[in-house]
Order: structure tokens, then sequence, then C-alpha cells
């Protein structure tokens, strides 16, 4: 309890309840409005509660407090490791948000025809049976790849689930523009070249820059990320506790961003050049030798030579058939290959067996070629060199548009420091390069030594960063799976031998047996599953999250080619601001033969897609007790704060829906694998609770929540959460652990790249997919097809990023931080501007070959001349019931009409989201638009007199 | 005597707005109604040879307020306890000649009650000196304070010892009213504007 001086008066003034909640037919229980003067002038008893916010992908734990049961104050929780008591304004939106007119608190049946907005409230029985329905009417009827699901991305409200999901209703689509245009490339990169976390600081992957235990970093270049606006106050906050410790930045973004702004040095990209800009700091480093000699000789695999036909390094005995391999298992578990350098010490052609550095019996040459069984084969260092050799400073300040003395002093300030690291942003994984720029990111950090190193971002923290044995890796991790082979019986575990994934295959189809399954069968469909994925003949990456081709699923829903998926089950906001090319999204809606949606709010893609809705919790309404609420070493609990009306948990909604599939099909054994779903899904609240339980360490989640002060947080000691030089320590085997990959080390020449393009190895093992081109094993220069050096007819590059005020879809209802940003602003230098007549604050349509849309030009000298960048956006306020001809709000602002689906990442298949070419046109408001901040009266909160509820499906 | 006051970080500020809303929240403003607003300084310059911070600006707490001065009623007034300057509603007749006196245009009109309003540092909060303003508490970079000018032990004369003169601002002074309030910003991030 704490004290106050508020009054219930002023509760009172503070709630507008406004009758708007019958923009969706509902009704709100004003219980205060009746309230007397006597009983206002009381004072309140005002409760705390100390909950996790979720306004963006991250994680700030805060405190809640409450009186008479709602929510009036949020703040941060000043025990917080990273955000110290700081919550950003996405975070305090939710105090409007889970009020607002808006919220979804039933489940809503479409009565009209999609795009009416015409809504009538049903029953949970009647949702789940309706959806049940449908589903099992389309895939009787057209097969079992009828079905389909798509996300958000990793932060949203709905967890991975969806990618099991297909596969427990035997189909083989689900699509997330959170994936591949989104972390996927720059993680699973990562995985393929060292088997370790990422360089991506908003995902919480690089951390080690923020340790303010040991702190050590001295330099760190953020290299398109903006952690100021996009986790504000995790962070954000971070890395101003950084820069003020004194560790210099250096910042490569198109924009002046707010850290570009505080950075020691600015470098201002031509967007999509990157790659360029990273072979020229490789050919400098290269150049004037000034990489870390014995990390990148006896860590990386540069000192490989590569065979020129299978561009794979030789191995050993492939040159010495008779060479016994120190390093081979001798229980035939582990594998360990030796490979072949050329030897400084005796000049000549050597096994190079693993060891460490020191006993190493050969000093190999990173840049030589050499004769290897007759042929001439160059070492993977020495074909990263040809690919460098061109990208001067001056070549690449041309191409880049930058200074070739500032990309020199970068480069010198990154090399130079002892302690360094890059973080990589977001911006490649929308662009043609996601996978030749995390080569490059992760490749320079790599050679430079800074792995597993204080103040290095590619330093694995806690104990999953520390192996006893020689480390392993099973690529299509799932939530909750170690491996999918270890379920079905397909795809191989990096760092086991052959007999070894053989008997875990074996293993795994054992299981099916005792479980009354034919193991073959089993095998055989979740194998013919993943070969059917849409578009994975060309896009096999994005086998690392079970991901299919956006735009191949588009394709194949408006030809029924190969096969039309026509049952979509949709976890998140709205897909109309989020996918590419937005306007042929639209133009399919009517080829679905249902489509359900579970979220809090409706957006712009319920308004013209859904035909049924189901209204989940927001963040003060739901609980959730698992790793995903993690700062650093400390692990929060999400509680249940409040809850209204009848919307549910976001993990057990689908566990309802499948449970009512198998009761219509008459078992659980008529889905194709029901029970995978439960690794990340639960029936009910009980079952998620217990499984929390042990997080916290726990007997019972009750236990838990009633002695709060002793397990929430739960707690890493700092000494086992900052670990170090974690591949150096001695494994089971006597050799040092080193690294999750083929070799052992950080692939630097990433061979997984090769293997994957050519078979889906390791996904599909024993399988086989149809081979594609090679993908680049090493960064290599990738413009985009649509740019600024060859297109005169649309002249100006567009690029993104995120501001300071959204994350969610939700918060575009969020009033208060849509009258600081009613519209979308389009960033343009002066003189760009000048060309077009266009003066700061005009309207301007932005044009490209697919669409058009509206911002406002606000003129900046924080960008380049041919440069614009705008953030994506949408209006919920154009279906507003106030609005008298209302549309689905996402054409008027959105930069997702203008993005495009078919230029593609050789790798992932990205999408290209930023970096592409438009043109502009002074312009005028478009209609509906909201821009006044009395506009969004319709948009404050009124639900406050909400009675409290009970969770769904307890 | 105590003087409370923000210090406010320009080294530190991104510019996030947080500052902004969690006033409003907290005292329970309208939409189109602040107490603090975010200016973006910048970029100043000619690309790409350009500098930026951002300037959040609210009540600089005066020591010779103008609003006080031309107050024909005693409601603008500073805290005997606390010299922060405050509105008292009851005695307060809406002319609006305080508004017009700031020379911060940091106050406003409360149409609802048709009273002058303004930052009050959070008094409903800060007034028996057991938290801070939920601008400080919540601020992202964690570039905010708050405390007695004249207690060196205060968190805004710590956060100030830690810079050199060069790097201390106050907002201009043409007509002598003494703002309080501080801004840190370092030479090595951008030159202070005289934005007056």
């Amino acid at each position: 309890m704490f004290e106050t001086s508020m009054t219930r008066r002023s509760f009172v003034k503070g709630s507008t309840l406004a009758g708007a909640a019958a923009a969706l037919g509902l009704t709100t229980k004003n219980s205060l409005v009746e309230t007397d003067i006597a009983y206002a002038e009381r004072p309140v008893e005002r409760t705390a509660v100390r909950t996790a916010c979720h306004g963006c992908i991250q994680v700030c734990p805060c405190i809640a407090y409450l009186e008479d049961g709602v929510v009036v104050k949020l703040e941060g929780d000043p025990e917080a490791p990273q955000s110290k008591g700081s919550m950003c304004l996405k975070g305090l939106a939710q105090q409007h948000i889970v009020y607002s007119p808006r919220r979804v608190l039933h489940p809503m049946k479409l009565v009209g025809q999609r795009g009416s907005n015409d809504w009538e409230v049903i029953s949970w029985d009647e949702a789940i049976e309706l959806a049940a329905r449908q589903y099992v009417t389309c895939a009787d009827k057209y097969g079992d790849y009828a079905f389909w699901c798509a996300t958000g991305g990793g932060g949203g409200y709905s967890g991975p689930f969806v990618k099991l999901m297909q596969t427990a209703f035997g189909s083989c689509n689900q699509i997330s523009p959170g994936a591949c245009q989104c972390y996927l490339p720059r993680k699973g990169v990562a995985q393929f070249m060292w088997g370790g976390n990422n360089q991506s600081i908003a995902d919480s992957s690089c951390v080690e820059p923020f340790n303010e235990y040991d702190p050590k970093i001295e330099v760190l270049v953020e290299w398109g990320a903006q952690p100021s606006t996009s986790q504000t106050a995790q962070s954000g906050r971070s890395v101003a506790d950084m820069r003020a410790r004194g560790v210099k930045t250096i910042v490569i973004d198109p924009l002046m961003t707010p850290d570009a702004a505080k950075a020691d040095l600015w470098l201002p990209i031509r967007p999509g050049s990157d790659t360029a800009l990273m072979l020229s700091w490789f050919r400098y480093i290269f150049e004037n030798e000034l990489y870390d000699q014995t990390f990148t000789k006896y860590w990386t695999n540069l000192p490989f030579l590569i065979n020129p036909e299978t561009k794979l390094p030789y191995e050993a005995n492939e040159v010495w058939p008779d060479y016994v391999n120190p390093a081979e298992d001798p229980d035939g578990v582990y594998e360990t290959p030796a490979y072949v350098c050329f030897d400084a010490i005796t000049n000549s052609l050597q096994p190079f067996p693993y060891s460490a550095p020191e006993d190493s019996p050969v000093d190999p040459l990173i840049f030589t070629t050499a004769t290897v069984n007759g042929v001439e084969a160059k070492t993977a260092g020495q074909i990263y060199w040809e690919e460098a050799e061109p990208w001067t400073l001056e070549k690449a300040a041309k191409t880049c548009w930058l200074e070739a003395d500032k990309i020199e002093e970068a480069i010198e300030m990154y090399t130079n420091a002892e302690y360094a690291g890059i973080a990589h942003g977001v911006f490649s994984d929308m662009m043609e390069n996601s996978s030749q720029a995390p080569l490059g990111c992760l490749g320079l950090d790599m050679i430079m030594g800074r792995v597993n190193k204080p103040g290095a971002t590619l330093t694995g923290q806690g104990s999953r960063s520390r192996s006893k044995t020689r480390p392993t890796v099973g690529l299509i991790a799932n939530p909750g799976l170690s491996m999918i082979s270890s379920r079905y019986g397909v795809g191989w575990i990096i760092g086991y031998t052959k007999e070894w994934n053989d008997k875990n295959i074996a293993k795994a189809k054992r299981e099916w047996a005792e479980k009354g399954r034919d193991p073959d069968e089993m095998q055989r469909l979740y194998a013919q599953q993943q070969l059917d994925r849409l578009g994975m003949t060309k896009y096999k990456g994005a086998y690392y999250w079970n991901q299919s081709n956006i735009a191949a699923v588009r394709k194949a829903i408006e030809t029924g080619e190969p096969y039309k998926p026509r049952f979509l089950y949709e976890t998140s906001g709205n897909k109309l601001a989020n996918l590419g090319d937005a306007t042929a999204w639209y133009d399919v809606r009517n080829e679905q033969d249902f489509v359900v949606q579970q979220y809090t709010y409706m957006t712009s893609f319920t308004y013209e897609f859904v035909d049924l809705f189901l209204p989940l919790e927001e963040w003060l309404e739901y609980e959730t007790g698992s790793q995903e609420v993690a700062q650093l070493n400390k692990t929060y609990m999400r509680k249940r704060v409040i809850h209204l009306g009848e919307t549910a948990h976001n993990y057990i909604v689908p566990m309802q829906f499948t449970n009512k599939v198998c009761e219509l099909r008459g078992g659980d054994d008529k889905i194709f694998d029901k029970d995978i779903l439960y690794s990340s899904c639960w029936d009910n609240m009980k079952d998620a609770e217990a499984s929390w339980a042990s997080v916290y360490g726990a007997s019972t989640w009750e236990e838990a929540m009633e002695n709060e002060e002793e397990y929430n947080p739960a707690v890493v000691d700092d000494d086992q959460y900052w670990l170090k030089y974690q591949h150096e320590s001695i494994a089971s085997d006597k050799l040092p652990v080193g690294f999750a990959t083929l070799s052992r080390k950080c692939e630097v020449y990433c061979t997984l790249m090769l293997l994957q393009a050519r078979t889906g190895w390791p996904y599909l093992y024993p399988y086989e997919q149809v081979a594609c081109d090679d993908y680049s094993p090493i960064c290599t220069h990738v413009e985009q097809t649509e740019n600024a050096l060859t297109d005169t007819e649309y002249p100006l590059t567009l690029t993104s990023g995120r501001t300071h005020y959204w994350h969610h879809s939700t918060l575009r209802h969020s009033a208060f931080n849509r009258e600081l940003m009613p519209e979308p602003e389009m960033l343009v230098n002066p003189d760009t501007a000048s060309e077009y007549s266009i003066a700061d604050g005009d309207w301007v349509k932005i044009i490209s070959r697919r669409s058009s849309t509206h911002g406002v030009a606000r003129l900046t000298e924080g960008i380049a001349p041919g440069i614009v960048w705008m953030e994506r956006f949408w209006n919920p306020e154009c279906f507003d019931s106030t609005q008298e001809s209302p549309t689905g709000g996402w054409r008027e602002c959105n930069v997702a009409v203008l993005t495009l689906e078919t230029t593609a990442n050789e790798c992932f298949g990205s999408a290209t989201y930023r970096a592409f070419q438009v043109k502009i046109e002074k312009s005028t408001k478009p209609d509906r638009v909201w821009c006044e901040p009395k506009e969004f009266e319709p948009f404050m909160p009124t639900l406050r007199g909400e009675l409290q509820t009970e969770e769904m499906f307890q | 005597m105590t003087r409370r006051t923000l210090v406010i970080n320009l080294d530190r500020c991104s510019g996030c707005d947080t500052c902004t809303t969690a006033c409003k929240y907290e005292n329970d403003l309208p939409l189109g109604e602040y107490f603090t607003r975010m200016l973006t300084i910048g970029p100043t310059g000619k690309f790409p040879h350009v500098e930026r911070y951002w300037l959040p600006v609210q009540c600089q707490q005066c020591e010779n307020p103008q609003c006080v001065a031309v107050c024909p009623t005693g409601a603008a007034y500073r805290d005997p306890d606390t010299n922060v300057v405050l509105v008292n509603h009851d005695t307060c007749i809406g002319c609006q000649y305080c508004i017009y006196a700031c020379p911060y245009g940091v106050r406003s009109m409360d149409e609802t009650h048709g009273v002058a309003q303004k930052c009050t540092l959070c008094s409903q909060l800060t007034g028996n000196s057991a938290d801070v303003p939920v601008c400080v508490h919540n601020c992202p970079t964690g570039g905010r304070f708050f405390g007695d000018l004249d207690d060196p032990e205060s968190d805004v004369s710590k956060e100030l010892a830690r810079y050199g003169d060069e790097c201390v601002h106050t907002l201009p002074d043409p007509g002598g009213v003494g703002p309080t309030a501080r801004y840190i910003l370092s030479p090595s991030i951008a030159a202070w504007k005289e934005l007056i």
C-alpha cells in the first residue's frame, strides 16, 4: 500500500467514460459515473503490483498502481538491471491501451462482407466451434495444405508456437514478416558461423557492451542499429549509460538518429550499400594486418584450403587417405574433422588438426594458394581477400556516398581499441543483402578475435554459452524442442557424427512406434511437409525458423499453384502495414475461405480479411513467467494485474481451437501431431503456471506468487552470467571446447551457406531438397535491384526505421502518442525538397512502382540529398465509428504499400522493405486522417469502469 | 535556502518524449495540453557536418519568476519551503497574464477549471520529499535529475558536479528571471544554441 494524496474525484476526472465502445457494438459498465461527492472526496487506497512491460520486443520490469481495481499509474522498476526505473512512452501507453474503447473484449464474428466492418458478439464456445468447423470443412475438402498460419515478429503478443502450428496440422506454411525480414538472417548466419549468439541489440543477443559487472568495451559500432528508439528504456538506457562511461560509438546509418547524434563518428551511408563498406573494412584490416593473427589462424577457418570444385574445405584424409586425425572421437559420437593448410614452418601442405593454438603442429598461412591433389586451391582467407581487394576506401566512399577519410577513421577506431565489437541492426534483414551483411559484420568481429572476450558483442552469457563437450547445434531449434530430428527423425545435429545422427533418428522413430504411430510414415510426412513448403527450393535459409517464403505464399493463394492455402490462422496485428507490397495482398483477400485472427485490437487486416476475431489479453492482463521475460541475468514475472471482458491468453487460444478440431474429427490422432503444440501452448492456465514455476525454482506458481519477494526475479549470479573465453576451456575430449560448427571453429568462410543451398542439409537429412544456386559463403557486395545508381525514373531512395512512439500495432491507438506524432514524417534533405518545391510541413505523396502513399515532409540536414526516410505507419482512425466513409486505414499513410515482395535475398528470401526507389510530389492531407490533438478524443480510455473478470480457460 | 529544480542531461536525452507523456498521465492533462514539451535542436550545419540535440522545456523554476510578478491575485507563487513555482487554483482568476509573461511559454490554461496550470514538479509526489517527478523517474536515458540546487548531496548537485562549466547551460534569460533549471550539454555532443 502507498500513501497518496489523490482522491476519487481526481480519478473520476481521469476516466473519460464515453460510450465510444459502441464502435464495436459493446457496452461499458460505467459504475463510476454516478459517483457521489462524499465518496469522491474520500482518499483511496493505492496498491502496487510488480509486473513486466511488453510495450516492445523487450522487457522492462515495472510497477502498476491500482485504485479500486483500476490501473491508475505505471512506472519503471528501479531494481531492473538495464532499465533501472526507466519506462518509455510505449510502455506507459498501456494505461490507456488496456482501457481503450477500441479494445475487443468478446469474440466477434463478421456478419457482413469483408471490408464491411460489421461484427456481432458471439460466445467463446461458438467462436471455437465456428473456427474448428470451418477448418474441418476446408481441410476435408482440400487437404492439410489448405491450412496456413501467420504471426508478426518475435516481440509480438503471440509467441513462437505459430512455427509449430503448421506442423501440428500436417501443413507446411507459416509466414511472419518479422522473420526473414527481421532477425532470422542475422541470428541464422551467426548460428551457421559459430553456433553462438548474434550482434542484435534489439533481440538481447548482444549484451556484453552493457556489462556493468565487469565493464570493458571501449568502442561499439552500431551498424544500422538504433537502440535509443527501438528499445527506448531498455537498451536505449544501456547505450546512454555505456556512453556516459566513456565508451566511444561509431554509428553507420543513413539518418542522423538519436544514437548517431551522440556518436563519436557518424557514417551516413547510402541505403543498401553496406556490403561495399564492409568489404572495404575487410580490405583495410587484411592489408594493414590489423586482424588478430592467432585467432584468425587457429580459431577461424580462413587458413583452410578450399576445393575449387566443391568450394568446401579439403579434409586431411582427402589428401592423405591414411591420415589419422588426432581429434577423432573414439566413441564415434562427436565429429571434429582435420583440414588442410599451407604450413609456414615446413613451407608445405600439411594436415591441420583441431587443437589449442599452442598445441598446433602447424603455423598456417591465411592468405595463399597451393596445389592440392594436383589442383590449384586457395585458402578461404585468400578467397576473402580477393573479394575484398577491389574495395579500396575510395571505391567504397564513392559507392556508399561517404568520405574516405571518415571510413578510415572508423576502421582505425574499431581496430585500435582493445575491446570493441559490432552491433548489427535490422536494416539488412529488410534488404537483398540479408545474408551477405551478417556474414560481413560477424566476420569482421571474428577476424579481430572479438569472440567470447570482454567487451565483444559476440560473447555468450550464462550456462547456455558453456559446453563441457565438443559443442553441437541443432538448427531448426523449436521452442521447447532441442531439434526437430529428436521428434520426427529429420535433420542433422552439427557436431555429432553420422553414426550418432542416424542413431538419434532411429530413436525418434522408436518413440513414434511406442506411441502407436507408423514411424516411417511420420518421418516421411514431416519431411514431405518441409519439401513442399512454399518457396523452399530457392530460399532454404528460411528452414532455420520453418518459414515459408511470403511472396511464394501469396502467389500460391493467387494462382492455386502448386496448391492453394485457404484457411488462415493469424496471430498478429496488422499484416497490411507489415507485408511487402500490401496492395498485392489486399487483392487476394477473397481467395481465402476463412480467416481467424487472435489479437487484442482490430486492425486494417481485421477490417479487410478476417471472418472471426478472437480477443486476446493485453500485457497488463496476462501472466508469463518464462525466459521471454528477462533483462540480462534477471527473469521477471509478468502478472495479471487486471482482467477485462472475455479476453484470453495468447498461448491457450490456439490449443482451444486445436482441441476442438480433434474433437470434431474424432480423436487427437486425427491431425498430424497435436502434441507438438504443447511445447509452447497449454490447454489452460494451470498447465501454463506449472511450467513457469520451475523458472523461479518454486514448486508451484501459487507458491511463487505468494512469496514473490523470494522468487521474483529469478537471478543468475553475475559471475555465472558474464562468462568469457568459453571456447578455450577444456572439453571432455581433452581439447578446447571450440565452437558449434562443422569445423569446431568460427566459420568466417561459412560452409553451411553452401551445403544448405545444395540439398537443404542439415535441416532435411536424410532427405534432400532440390538444389539451387550456391549461396555465397562470404560477404559479397549486393546492390539493391532498385537503386539510386541506376534508376532515373524513380530517383530517390526510400529507407525506414523506428521512431520512439510505436512498436505493436496496438500503439497506433495511443492518443497521447498519436497527438505527438499524428502522421508519418518523410524526412528529406532541403536540397532535394527544393527540387520538388516541397516545404517543411507539406503533405507529400510518395510513389513507388507498386503504389503510393502519404506523409508530411520534414526538411532535415540529417540525411543526404537523394534519400528519403519514412517510418511505416497506419491509421486506425480511418475505421473509427465517427468516420462517415471509413476505410481500412492502410493506404493513406503506409510505407508497406510501397515496398517489394519480389526482390529477395538469395538465402533467406528476405523481401525489400527498405532501400528501394521512389519519387515524390507535393500533395494534400488524405481524408479521414487525424492530425490535431483533440481529434484523438475517440481513442481516450473508456473501459476503466468495466467489471473485473476472471481469466478465460482457467 | 532550498531551490528545488530539474537538471537535464542532454548528453543522454534522445528526444523520446517519455517525459511529455509521463507528465500527462500523472497530471491528468487532456489532449493538446502539456507541462513539458520536447524541442529538437537541429540538425544544424550542412549535411554531413551536422549536430543535433534535444531540449525538453518545462517550467524553469525561476528565481524572479515573471509569472509571479504579474499575477494580480497572488495565485502564482513560489513555495516558501522549496521555492517551487506553483499556482493556487483557489485564487487564480484565469486572467492569463502569467501565461503571456512567462518567457519560456510553459504555462497554459486549464480550460476545464478556468485557471492557469503548469509543471509543479509533481508536487503530489514530491511535496513530502518521498518521490521524484514522473519525468525523472521514467526517463529512458536516465537523463533527468530532481533535487535542491543548494544541497551539494542532492541528485542535481551531484550530476552538475560531474561536468565543467562549459557543459552547463541555462535557457536564455534576457529578462533577468533567473531560471534555476540546468541543462548539461557537452561540446563534444553539440554546441549549445542560444534560442532566444
